[in-house]
């Protein structure tokens, strides 16, 4: 009887042995992160109280006053921060009655009326092209101020929420 | 007769990694690692045991039996334009559970192969965990990289 070569040995050990590398599995997952536009806050027109007298209160209304521009991403929760309201505008000149307007629009036609509170926070939701509008109106009081120019800055902070 | 004992010992050697290709290995992607919403330069890192955000894979293998883990874990993400988010993994972002449970896990090193022993009921599963480090300038947009884990007998 001839005896098989060798080499059809081999060639059969090799075809069983790979059967052994088959038993395994793979898995595959995904990994993601969306990253945020940075939030910039842009404050479009000041809180002018112009012309008073020495001792007078005037009040300026939200709709009228000082207004903010926020711009982030789009269709995102916000949280905005009163960082400051000032209490006073410099010596014998009072601030009071903040009063705010909020809008998903550039006008304040339609806005919703909010009472801001010094370290106080509003929640909102930034419009699907990443907007929000804010106003701010108060009430200034002068008991004998001393003639002048004063100013004094509103500062609001925007974050993710 | 000496060489038909010659061919019976070889089909007996091979024949043992066959048996273990009947063993049944099966490896899931259940959830996604998501670092959600971040900012530019802000760094971010998901724990392994965050149950909404690791990363999770099923394993199913011999109840019992060892399963070598092996993880392609990618160190970086692409994002829009081509651009990229490095991605990295330390010694701890990897967990085993036997029972499937994100409160009982084992922790691993993601970037080593890992010798698990599987659970009675033949269902383990993996947990994930990682920093990504977006750059100050990075740009907006969502970023995503693919992981692979790759399980098999010893």
């Amino acid at each position: 009887m001839r005896r098989p070569p060798r080499s059809a040995l081999l060639r059969l050990m090799i075809c069983l042995l790979p059967a052994s590398a088959a038993a395994q599995a793979t898995g595959t997952s995904h990994v993601t992160i969306r990253v945020l536009p940075a939030i910039s806050v842009t404050g479009t027109s000041d809180l002018d109280f112009g012309i008073i007298a020495s001792t007078q209160a005037k009040t300026v209304l939200a709709k009228n006053g000082g207004r903010f521009s926020i711009q982030g991403t789009a269709s995102t929760p916000v949280l905005i921060q009163f960082t400051q309201l000032p209490p006073v505008l410099g010596p014998n000149l009072v601030l009071s009655g903040w009063a705010g307007l909020a809008n998903t629009s550039p006008g304040s036609g339609g806005a919703t009326a909010f009472v801001p509170l010094p370290g106080g926070t509003l929640a909102a939701t930034l419009t699907n092209t990443g907007r929000y509008f804010l106003w701010f109106g108060a009430t200034l009081t002068a008991s004998n101020a001393a003639a002048g120019v004063y100013s004094v800055p509103v500062i609001i902070t925007v974050l993710y929420n | 007769m000496r060489r038909f004992a010659l061919v019976l010992g070889l089909v007996a050697l091979t024949s043992a990694p066959a048996a273990a290709q009947g063993r049944k290995i099966r490896v899931d992607g259940i959830r996604a690692l998501a670092f959600g919403p971040l900012l530019a330069g802000a760094p971010a890192k998901v724990v392994r045991t965050d149950p909404a955000r690791s990363g999770q894979f099923d394993i199913t293998a011999q109840n019992n039996d060892l399963v070598i883990l092996s993880f392609s874990l990618p160190t970086s993400m692409s994002g829009p334009a081509g651009t990229s988010l490095p991605l990295t993994f330390s010694g701890s972002d990897a967990g085993f559970s036997q029972v499937q449970s994100i409160g009982d896990q084992v922790a691993f090193d993601p970037r080593q192969a890992y010798v698990a022993t599987m659970g009675q009921q033949g269902v383990s599963s993996i947990f994930l965990g990682g920093t990504a480090t977006p750059a100050f300038n990075q740009p907006p947009g969502v970023y995503t990289a693919t992981i692979t884990l790759t399980v098999m007998y010893p």
